[in-house]
């Protein structure tokens, strides 16, 4: 599988979807920081020399961009060994295609919540209340 | 006179006194002494008595009901022969009741006479030597309670009892008849008894007998029992996905009574600090991905998610967050991936050398983490907040942000995989369709000048190719929006996706690209894309010599 391809079919649903390139950037940052947290997740299966290898190459911060880019693909090196590359890209499309299906099953709802589709409105009466959406709305 | 020499003609095998009255004779007027000698065995009771041979007969009759016989009558003739009697019948001629009716009407005085004649079918003893047991009996029985009735003077009772007597006879002959049917079937019956205890005993056969016993206890079939074990490890794995889908619906269908709404912090106290922040960091990106598909519900019409604020947002993240439970998109990205934490290893492990190996890895593992945060938050200038692709750009697609290499030109509206126009707009106007690239100048291609197609030679030279100018619905797929239909949108598409991936039109030719094709296929399926057109119709090296849009460049 291309993932270039494939990210870029899925970057052009969610624009149909309605995201725009500000909601999209955001998007892809997230996909990105997410991308990163499960490499050092999966680091954490790694054996003591990989560690070790890690521990000495970044133990320096990073000065420019370019410091800070070679950090973090050794720790998707690291994680993933030669191909991390496509790795990379492999998990950004998940997190994207993710984000498609999400969108869709909330415009979903929301069309048949106006509809007054009793499922849809059950649905989201039963989100009423749950403190997790003041959470969100408090990132607003 | 006998039968045998009757002279007279007469057919009668006897001289009636009848005849002799009718022959002018009559007993009294005879004048001989000796009335007229007949030869017949028997003589008439009238020439008996007119011979003088026996006295009058008498007749006592004591049933009132009968009325007495007026005058008697005697032979006239004698006869030392022996009769018969049973061979012949007696009658009286005429009757009683005639004689005396026309003795009353003074028609004639003449007295009834007897008549005797032979029976034709009378057997004897002699005649029938065969008689049966049964047949003697009954003439013994008739001998002996018929001597010395004559019949004459039959009473009522008389009659009665010969009837009796007659239905006696009957009622013997018929239960003769029956015992005769009787022997017949028990003659049957022992034959049939001497068949049924002469038929061979049924030998049956034992190891018959016990392979059908119902009630014979059956070792498995091997093949039986494999089918039986595969039945039950089914009814297991069906068991087990119920259990699945039951908990997948507790935690993600808000209708459930026991759901579990998603998202909520599940940090676990036996985490250590560092491994506890990676995951609220987690928390933290899945609430500001909902946050930014709330603004796209909410914000159709292009107002973000911070533009909505407060009650704005209310209903989307509600729905965000039911379709995201519906969906279950939060197990797949946290849940199914079981984030092992090495401070709980570490925690659990009970060999002092082993915990410490476990507390010295975890110890490297936060450093790296540590550092990662740090690489990651120069690159974005704002830790884990927005950083605007400039982490995707330079990290992920070596400095080339996958937004930054948008199309350029006016009236550029991409679309989706299924071809569906993107409906985005609004936004302050930023979307990528009016953005200038990079460069700040529009890529031209070369396909499309003034409106026009421009390939010299193609059939298609100087075709329309404005795009869609009107608003109906369906967009760019709708042919009635463009001036020159299918063609036209055909055309005009094929241009934008040229520029979008900044390929001239005579590299695509000298790439070996069908560009005809290509423009005639999305005529007639403007949902196609430009790999697909590339793949179908040559010419897809264009886009690996596009270095100018880095790792990955638009392609539509």
């Amino acid at each position: 599988m291309d993932y270039n391809v494939e990210i870029e079919n899925v970057k052009q649903e969610l624009m149909s979807l309605g995201f725009t390139d500000d909601k999209l950037n955001q998007l892809l940052d997230l996909a990105a920081q997410e991308a990163i947290a499960t490499a050092m997740d999966d680091l954490k299966e790694a054996d003591d020399q990989t560690l070790d290898e890690l521990e000495q190459n970044i133990q320096t911060e990073p000065t420019n961009d370019e410091d800070a880019v070679k950090q973090l693909n050794m720790v998707f090196q690291k994680a993933y060994g030669d191909n991390y590359e496509n790795k990379k890209l492999e998990l950004m499309y998940q997190y994207l295609k993710q984000t498609v299906e999400e969108t869709r099953a909330a415009k979903d709802l929301y069309t048949r919540y106006q509809a007054g589709d009793p499922t849809a409105v059950a649905t989201v009466k039963a989100q009423e209340g749950n403190p997790e959406a003041q959470k969100i709305m408090d990132m607003a | 006179m006998t039968p045998e020499n009757n002279n007279n003609g007469g057919d009668a095998p006897i001289r009636s006194s009848i005849e002799i009255a009718m022959s002018g004779q009559r007993p009294m007027d005879n004048t001989s002494t000796q009335p007229e000698s007949t030869n017949t065995p028997i003589q008439s009771a009238l020439e008996k008595a007119m011979s003088g041979e026996r006295p009058p007969i008498t007749h006592e009759i004591n049933d009132p009901s009968i009325a007495p016989i007026q005058g008697s009558y005697e032979s006239q003739g004698l006869s030392s022969n022996p009769v018969d009697l049973n061979k012949y019948t007696e009658n009286l001629k005429p009757d009683i009741s005639a004689v005396t009716q026309n003795w009353e009407n003074g028609f004639s005085n003449t007295p009834s006479v007897v008549v005797a004649a032979e029976r034709n079918n009378v057997k004897t003893e002699k005649n029938s030597p065969e008689k049966t047991i049964h047949e003697k009996e009954m003439e013994t029985y008739e001998k002996e309670h018929n001597d010395g009735f004559n019949g004459k003077h039959l009473s009522q009772e008389g009659v009665k009892a010969l009837g009796v007597q007659d239905m006696i006879v009957d009622l013997a002959k018929e239960n003769k008849k029956l015992m005769e049917r009787l022997d017949k079937m028990q003659a049957t019956l022992d034959k049939l008894a001497s068949k049924s205890t002469s038929t061979t005993p049924y030998d049956q056969d034992p190891a018959l007998a016990e392979a059908l016993d119902p009630n014979k206890v059956r070792p498995l079939n091997p093949l039986e029992d494999v089918k039986n074990k595969t039945i039950e490890e089914q009814n297991k794995k069906a068991q087990q996905f119920v259990d699945q889908v039951n908990e997948e619906d507790r935690l993600h269908n808000p209708l459930n009574p026991n759901y579990a709404p998603s998202g909520i912090e599940t940090t676990s106290a036996d985490s250590s600090e560092a491994e506890g922040q990676a995951e609220k960091n987690r928390i933290e990106r899945d609430r500001k991905k909902k946050l930014l598909i709330a603004g796209v519900i909410g914000g159709g019409v292009g107002l973000t998610a911070a533009a909505l604020g407060g009650a704005a947002i209310a209903l989307p993240v509600t729905i965000t967050l039911g379709a995201a439970g519906a969906i279950g998109t939060v197990v797949k990205m946290v849940g199914e991936r079981q984030t092992y934490s090495l401070y709980q290893m570490e925690k659990k492990a009970t060999d002092s050398a082993e915990k410490a190996k476990l507390k010295e890895k975890r110890e490297k593992w936060e450093k790296v983490l540590k550092w990662t945060d740090r690489a990651i938050a120069f690159i974005g200038g704002a830790g884990f907040g927005y950083m605007a692709g400039s982490l995707v750009s330079k990290a992920f697609f070596g400095g080339h942000g996958l937004l930054n290499s948008g199309p350029t030109g006016s009236g550029y509206h991409p679309t989706n995989l299924n071809g569906e126009p993107n409906p985005r707009g609004g936004e302050g106007g930023t979307s990528i369709g009016h953005q200038p690239i990079e460069s700040g100048q529009p890529f031209d291609s070369g396909l499309v000048k003034d409106g026009r197609v421009v390939l010299p030679g193609d059939p298609s030279n100087g075709n329309l190719a404005t795009g869609p100018i009107g608003n109906l619905p369906g967009g760019e797929l709708n042919p009635n929006n463009a001036l020159g239909g299918q063609s036209d949108l055909g055309w005009w598409k094929l241009n934008q996706y040229l520029n979008a991936n900044h390929i001239k039109v005579s590299d695509l030719q000298a790439a070996g690209g069908d560009i005809h094709r290509m423009g005639y296929a999305l005529q007639v399926d403007p949902t196609q894309t430009l790999p697909d057109l590339l793949n179908k119709f040559g010419g897809s090296s264009v886009l690996g010599q596009n270095a100018g849009l880095g790792s990955t460049g638009i392609i539509r």
